[in-house]
């Protein structure tokens, strides 16, 4: 039995390698996940329902005036105080809308805003807007946000009475 | 979202390869006709070629570790009871709910590509959940103290397995459909936002169902799960800490409630307080498995070196104090992050998922699947009280594995809805580049 130590010792130990080799293998795709979270995509106005080429995501350039924050944009869709199609570039940072004077997005006179109505922030990759205990609330999609809402491309944003179109 | 895992599938049979050739040589272990052991291989990479070839946007990772967990089950078990009369074929028959399980995936991916139709039926689902449960009160049979088995035919199976994901299903169809009203605060009691006292229905519904499985089925792990996993998923879909706080009193209420009617609630906290009070009696069994784990140490007595056979229901309950004393610490640890690893690919899933119900259904599935993990293994390691509940995957149990396979095939497709979704949305960004 003597002769068969070794090579069940080096079982055993390749059996602990490869169990970790597979957490190796499995983590790392999900880190390259996070990674993955488009981070160096720039909007460019007027092109938007293209048909889609076939061609893999990776091999698509870097370009565009900022290589490393997304241009999202708030384009105002239907509103009773700001005229349609009014574009809003959305930063990083935390972003204000309402209808203080303060705000980054100023709803003036809108009677169906608060001061503070709702705030966008970004946070890895993906673009939160979260209500900020305002009146009448804050919509994405017709269905109220409840606590952080990520947003995704095309969604609808109703604050007060402006509609905004979130595209990045 | 699109995945390939084709390099962790690999490694996951080569470590069943590995696992199931060391046992053969270091206990003289009768090979297993090797026709198994191809069969089984088979089936995953077959499973695995399929859902990426019929769901190209899902997470295939799912799959991997899939197939690493029920791999490494397959081994301990055909470690654990090759030798024990009245028990040899238990590794064949596992082999055989693996494959059930497959097919049960496969069945599952393939008539609800399109789930939410799934929501539409809620309610019918929230009573087939209820009746499978009463299903057992009225014609189950006992085993080891818990009255929670169905004979139907020549086949035993765990009704709760199967209803637990019938009720997951319910409650996010449900929560999607009334998370506004349910969100919607009247007032504040000390700083937290309460909603008004009717909404607490649901929670007082869950309450009063678990609270009925641990009465008449003596069935603790999953009255457990029944009452965590709705309860977390109310407060996922509303934010409202309200629900837990209350949950969490309902539970300490319910749980001293029942440790002062009911002798078996005593006897778990009393073994799990002080298991040297009954060595040989109530507290074996854990003590076995801590013994084992020690045992193990960190590399872990090699495969087929423990005297982990030594637990009660070894293969069952306590696989995971078997891994822990074969494989050690490290081969244990492996074990759970792979357990993580599956987790967090289903919170992944949810976030990613479109709307409120394709979220809450991942999230819900995924929370159980974690929930179970954590008691189970927090109960063979004297953490927690032990509750009778099998380790996702890697335990010995039908019910069990098939249930969990369907599980992982609704993940599968919230997976691909998502992936493809965002695959639709990726492409037109490209052609802005060009045109750029």
């Amino acid at each position: 039995m003597l002769d068969l130590q070794v090579p069940l010792l080096a079982a055993k130990a390749l059996l602990l390698l490869l169990l970790f080799a597979f957490i190796y293998a499995v983590v790392r795709r999900g880190v390259g996940d996070l990674r993955a979270v488009p981070d160096d995509e720039v909007f460019v106005p007027g092109v938007e329902n293209k048909p889609p080429p076939r061609r893999r995501a990776q091999e698509r350039p870097a370009f565009g005036q900022n290589g490393r924050e997304k241009d999202s944009v708030l384009v105002v869709e239907d509103s009773e105080v700001l005229a349609p199609e009014t574009r809003f570039p959305v930063a990083g940072g935390v972003m204000v809308i309402g209808r203080s004077s303060s705000s980054d997005i100023v709803l003036k006179n809108d009677d169906y805003a608060s001061g503070e109505h709702a705030r966008l922030t970004r946070h890895a990759g993906l673009m939160y807007v979260e209500d900020a205990q305002s009146t009448n609330g804050t919509y994405v999609n017709g269905r109220k946000a409840v606590g952080a809402t990520p947003l995704k491309s095309g969604d609808r944003v109703k604050v007060g009475s402006t509609t905004f179109r979130y595209s990045e | 979202m699109t995945q390939r895992a084709t390099i962790p599938m690999a490694i996951a049979l080569l470590i069943t390869t590995l696992g199931f050739a060391t046992l053969i040589f270091v206990q003289e272990a009768k090979s297993p006709p090797l026709i198994y052991g191809a069969y089984y291989a088979g089936t995953m990479v077959a499973l695995y070629l399929g859902v990426r070839l019929w769901l190209p946007h899902a997470d295939a990772l799912l799959l991997a570790v899939v197939t690493l967990l029920t791999g490494v089950g397959l081994v301990m078990i055909y470690r654990l009871t090759y030798d024990v009369s009245g028990r040899e074929n238990l590794a064949t028959t596992q082999a055989g709910w693996i494959l059930v399980g497959t097919a049960a995936l496969v069945l599952t991916a393939l008539l609800f590509k399109n789930y939410h139709r799934l929501f539409n039926y809620k309610y019918l689902l929230a009573a087939v959940a209820v009746g499978l449960i009463a299903s057992t009160i009225f014609f189950g049979y006992e085993v080891n103290g818990a009255q929670l088995w169905l004979k139907v035919g020549p086949v035993n199976f765990q009704p709760s397995e199967f209803a637990r994901i019938a009720l997951i299903i319910f409650f996010a169809g449900y929560l999607a459909d009334t998370r506004d009203l349910l969100a919607a605060t009247s007032r504040t009691i000390l700083g937290v936002q309460v909603p008004a006292l009717k909404y607490f229905g649901p929670v007082a519904f869950v309450w009063a169902a678990s609270l009925g499985l641990l009465v008449f089925e003596k069935d603790l792990g999953s009255s457990l799960l029944f009452f965590a996993v709705p309860l977390l998923m109310l407060y996922v879909a509303t934010g409202r800490i309200a629900y837990v706080i209350l949950g969490a009193l309902l539970f300490a209420a319910g749980s001293l409630t029942t440790y002062y009617l009911f002798d078996h609630v005593q006897v778990r906290v009393q073994t799990w307080l002080d298991p040297w009070s009954d060595p040989n009696g109530t507290g074996y069994q854990v003590l076995q498995s801590l013994f084992s784990i020690a045992d193990g140490g960190i590399t872990g007595t090699g495969l087929g070196e423990g005297f982990s056979q030594a637990i009660p229901e070894v293969q069952t309950d306590f696989i995971f104090s078997a891994v822990a004393s074969e494989l050690g610490l490290l081969g244990s640890t492996a074990l759970l992050l792979a357990f993580l690893v599956f987790v967090y690919r289903g919170i992944k899933i949810s976030l990613l998922a479109a709307d409120d119900a394709s979220k809450l259904l991942a999230f819900g599935l995924t929370s159980m699947f974690a929930i179970q993990t954590l008691i189970i293994v927090g109960g063979v390691t004297k953490a927690i009280p032990l509750t009778g509940i099998t380790l996702p995957f890697v335990s010995y149990g039908g019910s069990s594995v098939v249930g969990n396979f369907i599980l992982t095939g609704l993940l599968l497709v919230v997976s691909e809805n998502a992936g493809r979704r965002a695959a639709e949305e990726a492409t037109p960004e490209f052609v802005e580049g060009e045109a750029a």
